[in-house]
């Protein structure tokens, strides 16, 4: 299982959102960092066939994704960052509603929804209207779609924005158990999110991939002349600071 | 003020709320109009020109003078004879009062039982019309008061922006921010008492627009401004009045006790709105209160055993006109209490009990009586529906989403019913005045269907029948001689074409399609393509407005399979348009012209008779539905593919409107020239039928709107299915 991304450019009239980005993903997690701008969404909307792609290639197991099309599309589990859910249906209603549209055969949806429900803890509210939801379970809603068809390949982008820490928390112990033989790639701009489980971070800066390594080659790889933050050891503030520190657009 | 502001901040409530008072004076305007858009305007000119005109020329007559003129133009709709036998009649009818009650206590029938309800009634309205005595009705200028009195739906919209205003308060706690009102000290208080105020405001800047704005169009239309110091009792709807005031004092009254009665129904449905948690319930339960009161007050009749209901009723404040115009006294428990009297009292004392519960209920806790119960109920409801929508395919959750979470299903109603409404047909073609043609009409009754030796033996028998009564008038002949010529007239057209001749009912079909009333057709059709759009308009913009348009296209079947299914939905929805008007009109020519007749070669009748193909009457009223449906195709296309463009509805709406109804609607206001630039011929279809004729190739401009339908389909279909 590869997702291999080469070259992969996204302009937005002069302004390039994501320049020549070359990756290759296999299981596990993947931690995008970057500040606000910095290109995570585009780079997500790129992976989900949601924007049009200016350059380079994106293949999965060595077929692009363009060509995959729709078998693509059926390993793919996406959720996206802008909260987009039809608030008049109960979750269990948009979760029947998009498990149809994974092509999720219609005798397994209620045993998958309720797995999703569960794993989301959203199963006494199943019922419910989404429109009565706080921001943080509209957040699980759409984690728990993402999660429908035990999808291969899991793209979250900023799946903990407007969560307290405690679903935080949760959250992030969902996704790390969840990534066991799948490829997993999480946006935020927040280091908490993904310093404990991703196996991978990328630091991206202004559509450009700065650096990619695990946590631990991320922290050795500072320069000597860096001071930590606090205290007498670096953590990976540190390496978000040094990295893509000197915020432009934050 | 912060929470005035706060409400207007909402830009499509700040847009509603402005549109209210157009729409009122406009609908005002319509009446006057007598519902007709075209040459209403002169209409009602001329009503209120003549109205003016008369009253001038007759103020001053004594009543029996004015009634001796009125006499000939009696029944042109003015109302002017029964005005001036009212003005006549009502010194009379005080005593007529008077002498009732008297004879009464005199009578025997009732000497027994006085305490009655119907004697102390009697005696009762006695006793209150003992004070009219001394006020003369005047002759003068009535009817802009009249008619705007008479102009109930202000009400309704009167109500509506106060209602819009107290679900606006409701509001915050959809949105959390009660806790947060609340918990700023003072700021429940304030809060409450600011909403109050601002509720009285609604309500005096409601009465001002929604009466207000009527008032003055009818007395810029009818006149009367100088009348209005005459007795309010001098108005025929005012004669039971026993309020001691002039017209314009009345007037005055009227609208502030519009006011508060608007401020009250307000505070009332706050009240009871409180109690809910579920915000969704609220217009459900207004509905609910509405509809139960209007039933009431429709079906209920004053004097039945119930009669009080009519009165104690929230409509005796929503519309307030009839307790202060009519005199009514209701049946409390054997007691006549005047009806007026008694909504005063009441309203004060609910008033003051509802104030006193809300100030309570906003300030003391958190809205009580809710303990989830309702919350529970909500839930079974869902789970119960869950089940099946659970099991919807996606076809149908695509119709859920546009026809429920898109909202569309409003307008497909309002459309349905609408549209069942409609006039199909037209009558000018009707020989009113001509009697040889209503003789021939006749004829035709009997002698249609296929031209043979039969009907040529018939004709000469009806010449037989003729000759042999040589006083028999003229008309018959003219009647005979015309039908002759027709006969005559199809068999040579016939055997010129082809064709098997028969003798059709002209002046039916011509009803339905000819030139004439084209008119009929295409105020139909503008409506069918008016509604086809509002349903259409949301179907890309929702997704785009809720943000789940990536999510879909995410998803293996959420790109071709939606696309197709939501394209279905909206062409079915259209369907359903055509259906309740054009199918109806299918429905009702079948039958008007008789079922067998659809198997006449097409050409027979007088407006088909260019068609350049040969096919049945049955085959040609196809086409034309065939062609109202490629219209109305093209209609939904292209509102399809704005709807994609855009991420709101209202977006989608506006140009649709402006390239498609925008034309159409000047070609139904006889701007000619617009007919190219319009799809409204192809949607009305009898003008496109006869533009396939010989007369022109105009229909063939159905072709290019069809290929620009496919062709932006196509587009959409690219953005939507391959990567925008
Ligand atoms: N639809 C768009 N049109 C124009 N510019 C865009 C659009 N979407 C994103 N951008 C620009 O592309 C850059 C990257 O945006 P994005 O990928 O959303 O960043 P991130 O998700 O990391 O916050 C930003 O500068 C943003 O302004
Ligand atoms: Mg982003």
């Amino acid at each position: 299982m590869e997702l291999k991304l080469e070259n992969v450019t996204k302009r937005y009239g002069q302004k390039e959102a994501l320049s020549a980005f070359s990756h290759t993903f296999r299981e596990g997690i993947y931690g995008i960092l970057g500040a606000n701008g910095a290109g995570k969404s585009t780079l997500m909307n790129l992976i989900t066939d949601n924007v049009k792609r200016d350059g380079g290639s994106i293949e999965y197991n060595g077929t692009d994704i363009l060509k995959l099309g729709d078998s693509f599309r059926d390993i793919l589990g996406y959720m996206p960052q802008q909260q987009g859910l039809y608030e008049g249906m109960t979750a269990e209603g948009f979760l029947a509603y998009l498990a149809r549209l994974k092509r999720i055969p219609g005798r397994k949806i209620p045993r998958e929804i309720t797995r999703v429900l569960r794993l989301t803890n959203l199963a006494d509210v199943r019922h419910d209207k989404i429109s009565s939801f706080s921001g943080g379970m509209k957040q699980r809603v759409l984690l728990a779609q993402a999660m429908l068809g035990d999808p291969q390949v899991l793209i979250l982008d900023e799946p903990t924005a407007g969560l307290d820490p405690k679903e935080r928390v949760r959250l992030r112990n969902y996704i790390f158990e969840l990534a066991q033989n799948r490829i997993v790639l999480l946006a935020t701009h927040i280091v908490s999110d993904i310093e404990a489980i991703a196996g991978e971070i990328l630091l991206l800066k202004q559509g450009k991939l700065i650096k990619a390594a695990s946590p631990k080659e991320l922290m050795t790889s500072l320069p000597a002349d860096v001071k930590p933050l606090m205290g007498s050891y670096f953590t990976l503030e540190d390496v978000y600071l040094h990295y893509l520190g000197e915020d432009p657009d934050e | 003020m912060n929470e005035l502001r706060r409400i207007l901040s909402d830009t499509r409530r700040k847009l509603i709320l402005l549109a209210l008072p157009f729409l009122c004076l406009g609908l005002f305007l319509l009446e006057q109009m007598g519902g007709n858009i075209r040459g209403g305007w002169e209409l009602m000119q001329w009503v209120g020109q003549t109205y003016r005109e008369r009253v001038e020329s007759w103020r001053g007559l004594e009543p029996e003078e004015i009634l001796a003129q009125a006499q000939a133009t009696r029944y042109d709709g003015l109302g002017l004879y029964e005005q001036a036998e009212h003005v006549r009649d009502y010194e009379a009818y005080l005593k007529t009062v008077q002498e009732q009650a008297a004879r009464m206590s005199r009578s025997s029938l009732f000497g027994g039982d006085k305490n009655s309800f119907v004697y102390r009634n009697i005696q009762k309205t006695a006793a209150d019309f003992k004070s009219l005595e001394g006020i003369r009705a005047e002759f003068g200028s009535d009817r802009a008061v009249e008619q705007w009195i008479a102009f109930q739906t202000a009400d309704w919209f009167h109500l509506l922006a106060v209602i819009l205003f107290v679900l606006a308060f409701l509001e915050d706690r959809r949105r959390g921010l009660l806790a947060l009102v609340r918990s700023t000290p003072g700021g429940r208080k304030r809060v409450t008492l600011s909403r109050l105020a601002v509720l009285f405001g609604v309500s005096f800047v409601s009465a001002l627009l929604f009466c207000g704005l009527p008032l003055a169009a009818s007395f810029a239309i009818n006149g009367g401004l100088s009348d209005l110091g005459r007795s309010i009792q001098s108005l025929q709807s005012f004669k039971t009045c026993t309020l001691h005031l002039t017209v314009g004092g009345w007037i005055l009254l009227y609208f502030a006790v519009k006011v508060v009665c608007g401020f009250f129904v307000g505070v009332f449905f706050w009240f009871i709105l409180s109690f809910l948690e579920h915000i969704q319930l609220a217009w459900l339960v207004i509905i609910g209160i509405l509809g139960a009161e209007y039933m009431a007050r429709r079906f209920i009749a004053p004097q039945m055993a119930l009669g009080f209901l009519r009165y104690l009723n929230i409509f005796s404040y929503i519309s307030p006109a009839e307790l202060l115009s009519r005199y009514q006294n209701m049946n409390f428990f054997g007691w006549p209490v005047g009806s007026f009297t008694l909504m005063a009292w009441l309203l004060l004392v609910l008033f003051v009990l509802l104030t006193a519960g809300l100030m309570l209920i906003q300030i003391r806790r958190h809205p009580f009586g809710n303990r989830d119960v309702l919350g529970r109920l909500i839930r079974g409801v869902n789970r119960f529906f869950d089940f099946f929508r659970r099991r919807l395919p996606i076809g149908l959750t695509e119709a859920y989403k546009l026809l429920f979470l898109g909202g569309t299903l409003i307008f497909l109603l309002i459309g349905v019913y609408v549209g069942w409404g409609l006039k199909l047909s037209g009558s000018d073609y009707n020989p009113y005045s001509e009697p040889d043609a209503m003789v021939m009409a006749q004829y035709v009754k009997e002698a249609k269907g296929p031209i043979t030796q039969e009907t040529l033996d018939y004709l000469e028998r009806a010449q037989a029948q003729l000759d042999a009564r040589p006083t028999i008038s003229n008309q018959f002949r003219g009647g005979l001689n015309m039908l002759k010529q027709e006969v005559a007239e199809r068999q040579q057209k016939a055997a010129e074409g082809g064709y098997e001749p028969w003798l059709l009912d002209q002046v039916t079909i011509n009803n339905y399609y000819g030139e004439k009333v084209w008119y009929v057709s295409r105020w139909n059709a503008l409506l069918v393509m008016f509604f086809a759009i509002l349903c259409a308009a949301p179907v890309f913009a929702f997704e785009e407005q809720g943000g789940t348009a990536r999510l879909l296209r995410s998803m293996s079947r959420g790109r071709s399979r939606v696309f197709l299914h939501k394209y279905l939905v909206v062409l079915l929805e259209a369907l359903v348009l055509w259906a309740v008007v054009f199918g109806r009109e299918w429905l009702e020519i079948r039958e008007a012209l008789g079922r067998e007749f659809l198997a006449a070669p097409a050409q027979n009748a007088a407006v088909f008779e260019a068609l350049p193909v040969r096919i049945s009457l049955g085959g040609a009223l196809l086409l034309l539905n065939l062609i109202r449906l490629a219209g109305l195709l093209v209609t939904v296309l292209v509102t399809a593919w704005l709807s994609r463009q855009v991420n709101t509805w209202e977006k989608a709406v506006m140009p649709a409107a402006a390239l498609l109804l925008m034309p159409a609607a000047l070609l139904y206001f006889d701007q000619d020239w617009a007919r190219v630039l319009s799809l409204l011929p192809f949607t009305g279809g009898a003008e496109a039928m006869a533009g396939f004729g010989s007369a022109g190739l105009y229909g063939f401009l159905l072709l290019p709107w069809l290929a620009l339908g496919v062709f932006l389909t196509l587009r959409c279909r690219r953005s939507w299915v391959k990567t925008a």
